[in-house]
């Protein structure tokens, strides 16, 4: 019988380590999507999947039974995510100066799209969308997710991200504009 | 991209839309970006392998042999300073070289632990508990964490003074700063199990700092010493912490007699 997540959290809680494979089980391939969206690598977003059951786990006394499980984990991983990533040093990537004074879009291909006629929606489209995420810098698609996928506000992702509220625009600005370049024969379409 | 996102204020998105009510160019460009947008709503991510739940567990299961309610502080203490610097994966970090000042710091705020413990063993046993346990304890977090934030002005003082032209060695500066993250994070739970917020507030944001500087290059760049430099003046991190150190040091000072 399918037991519901309350259940098996309050098992969890009470210290049956079981219980907690169940919830390792169930939602570990949610979480590590959300992770792979921010981090953009399998490695790192099974490292932060797992930073985020050790937290979880440590967690597991504050968690309000209320509360919806998936909801608590992903915002566990987001959390883990961002610091994953302030544990990288790639900010000085996103912080460049020089990069928020480049030319127009048009001038500006950073991932060279190959000629409409020879794409199709489908395996292409998902293919070259992968490659236009892995354009953006860790930080610009962190900040570019948590406000696209996650939903968080830009003063938000500034305070996660410790970016000043500028700084996130900017970080999230340059990251749709790769996007738009990378995907333009899609977008078109 | 802002109105997309709903992030413009009333007057903002009036005036944007009423630009792209007359304006073909910015049509297009509006009608491109909301296309994007949608296709990145698609973006694939890479699926695990079948046995990814089965890895995952294998991964994590040998750090959980610790209950995480009603477990004795003993075993409690031991799990703050594993948990200091522990990496995933079961590795340690560079700076877990130190971890033995995060459990010194683990071991300082014991006093709390013990009282939170025998709360969760005896329900009853917290409101029983005579007022002054609960201040000597309070104080003695208040004194170390002082202490905490006085060697970690010391630190950020240093980095925000130091001559960026010429090139310079952190390595005994990020050893310091490694040690405070290690114990800053004890102190930090701690905070959080006494409701001081103000105070587990500044502890995150310094840890963030100092986190940087420990994992930074031990021979910085300019560049890099004026991104920390930037960071601790927009937090006005030096500032915060001379006041609450100032506010802890206050309320360790005996209360002075009333007659």
């Amino acid at each position: 019988m399918h037991e519901s997540d309350p259940l098996v959290v309050a098992r969890a809680r009470g210290g049956d380590t079981e219980a907690f494979r169940v919830l390792v089980e169930r939602h570990s391939r949610y979480l590590f999507a959300v992770a792979h969206r921010l981090v953009g690598n399998v490695e790192d977003a099974q490292d932060v999947v797992q930073e985020t059951w050790l937290k979880a786990h440590r967690q597991l006394a504050n968690f309000e039974s209320r509360a919806d499980v998936r909801t608590w984990l992903t915002r566990i991983t987001v959390n883990c995510a961002i610091d994953h990533i302030r544990g990288r040093r790639y900010r000085e990537l996103a912080h460049d100066p020089a990069d928020l004074q480049q030319g127009p879009l048009s001038e500006r291909a950073v991932v060279a799209a190959p000629p409409a006629d020879r794409l199709v929606f489908g395996v292409e489209m998902q293919q070259q969308l992968a490659t236009a995420l892995t354009s953006l810098t860790t930080l610009e698609r962190a900040a570019f997710m948590l406000r696209h996928v996650e939903g968080l506000s830009i003063d938000e992702i500034g305070n996660a991200l410790d970016l000043r509220t500028s700084a996130t625009k900017h970080c999230i600005f340059r990251a749709v504009r790769k996007m738009r370049v990378a995907l333009a024969s899609f977008a078109g379409a | 991209m802002l109105d997309y996102y709903g992030e413009l204020d009333a007057a903002d998105r009036d005036r944007v839309r009423t630009h792209l009510a007359w304006c073909a160019d910015c049509q297009h460009a509006d009608r491109d970006l909301r296309v994007t947008l949608r296709l990145v709503d698609v973006a694939p991510v890479p699926e695990p392998s079948e046995s990814f739940e089965r890895e995952m567990w294998a991964r994590i299961e040998p750090h959980l042999r610790v209950e995480p309610v009603a477990r004795p502080w003993t075993v409690r203490l031991g799990a703050l300073r594993l948990r200091s610097g522990q990496a995933p994966g079961g590795g340690t970090r560079p700076w877990t070289r130190l971890a033995w000042g995060g459990g010194v710091a683990a071991a300082i705020v014991l006093a709390f632990f013990v009282g939170r413990a025998g709360q969760v063993r005896t329900p009853d046993a917290g409101g029983a508990r005579p007022a002054a346990f609960q201040a000597a304890r309070e104080r003695v977090l208040d004194a170390e964490v002082g202490d905490h934030f006085e060697r970690s002005q010391r630190v950020l003082t240093d980095l925000v003074n130091m001559e960026s032209a010429t090139p310079v060695v952190l390595a005994n500066d990020q050893q310091r700063a490694a040690d405070l993250v290690a114990s800053g994070r004890v102190y930090r739970r701690t905070a959080d199990a006494l409701g001081e917020t103000a105070t587990s507030e500044l502890l995150e944001d310094l840890e963030r700092v100092l986190l940087d500087v420990a994992n930074g290059s031990a021979e910085p760049t300019p560049r890099e010493i004026e991104s920390w430099r930037e960071r601790i003046d927009q937090q006005d991190l030096v500032f915060r912490l001379r006041v609450v150190g100032a506010e802890l040091r206050r309320r360790q000072a005996p209360a002075t007699p009333a007659y």
